[in-house]
């Protein structure tokens, strides 16, 4: 057998340093581009971000039982109008303020039965409206009924009225007072301003609704005894979330 | 031609050797900082999760808000005693 000459060995020894050396390399090179993603799929930095889209609803609510009750009573048939007449004597009975300080009040004299006497110094509070939505809204109310209707009287002769009013339950509520109730007025069947614009926060986004009524001495016969109510109707306009369409 | 001299082989030799175990050397210690800070991220703090579901308001139970409501003033009122 031929013996391998010290220049093939060198030569070989050559070819196995250069394999060696391409091997690292191409190695290293390969670690390199290796995607970790199928790997491990962990945070490459330690900020993540979440986005969270948040809809805009406009919505408003009377909270509570969403009810003022005057309760039962009469007038005073020796109750006196203008002039002393009898048929323009009336009960006059409110309450306003706000809802965590109501006022209210009672003609003495002027309003009996079971309920009406003691209705100024009664629990009824005035309705909360709540704006419940997440944007700016123009509030405008609306009765069922007009005045006439509400107080059917005989002779057309006797004082009677149903009023409402509307002012900021938590401070700073309506973000202008401009064309607000902000004293009792004669109730509308048509749409009437009550704020032009409620804010939605929670802290300052109710308004307080009282009411006032004056009954009349000379009601039809028909309307006695028998439950009367009726309904102011809230409508919102939505304005968006931001103030600048206030 | 004469031959290499087998100091030469030697040398070669020895790098050859030299390279081989250096090369082996540095690829394991690079997989092993790949490895170590696989661990290090899974374990730390740098992982959080966020998770939230989204109910289908349509499917809840709560009344969606509505842009409108009513409240109402009511009274009962009695004929007057004596009342003509």
């Amino acid at each position: 057998m031929v013996e391998i000459s010290n220049r093939v060995l060198a030569g070989l020894l050559i070819v196995a340093i250069v394999v060696s050396l391409g091997g690292t390399f191409i190695s290293l090179q390969k670690m390199r581009t290796i995607s970790f993603a199928p790997l491990t799929g962990f945070a490459t930095s330690d900020y993540g971000r979440v986005m969270l889209n948040v809809t805009t609803i406009a919505g408003i609510e009377f909270a509570g039982d969403k009810v003022i009750d005057f309760g039962t009573g009469f007038v005073n048939s020796s109750a006196y109008g203008k002039g002393g007449a009898k048929n323009t004597g009336n009960c006059t009975m409110w309450v306003n303020g706000t809802t965590g300080a109501p006022e209210r009040y009672d003609k003495a004299g002027n309003c009996l039965g079971e309920d009406w006497p003691g209705f100024g110094a009664g629990a009824e509070t005035p309705l909360e409206l709540v704006n419940v939505g997440n944007t700016y809204v123009k509030i405008q109310m609306a009765s069922n009924e007009s005045i006439a209707q509400f107080f059917p009287i005989v002779a057309s002769q006797g004082i009677r009225s149903v009023q409402w009013v509307g002012v900021d339950n938590e401070a700073n509520s309506c973000n202008s007072t401009l064309g607000m109730v902000l004293t009792f007025a004669n109730i509308s069947t048509g749409s009437t301003l009550f704020c032009k614009c409620l804010n939605s926060t929670d802290t300052k986004d109710s308004l307080a609704i009282g009411a006032k009524v004056r009954v009349p001495y000379d009601l039809l016969s028909s309307y006695y005894k028998s439950y009367h109510k009726i309904k102011w109707t809230a409508s919102a306009t939505d304005l968006g979330a931001s103030s600048l369409m206030c | 031609m004469d031959d290499i001299p087998k100091s030469i082989i030697l040398v070669l030799l020895f790098i050859t050797v030299l390279i081989s175990v250096l090369g082996a050397w540095t690829v394991l210690d690079k997989m092993n900082s790949v490895q170590a800070r696989q661990v290090v991220i899974m374990n730390g703090d740098d992982n959080a999760k966020v998770s939230l579901k989204v109910l289908d308001p349509n499917a809840l139970a709560l009344p969606r808000p509505q842009p409108q409501d009513s409240g109402i003033v009511s009274l009962v009122v009695m004929e007057p005693p004596g009342g003509e």
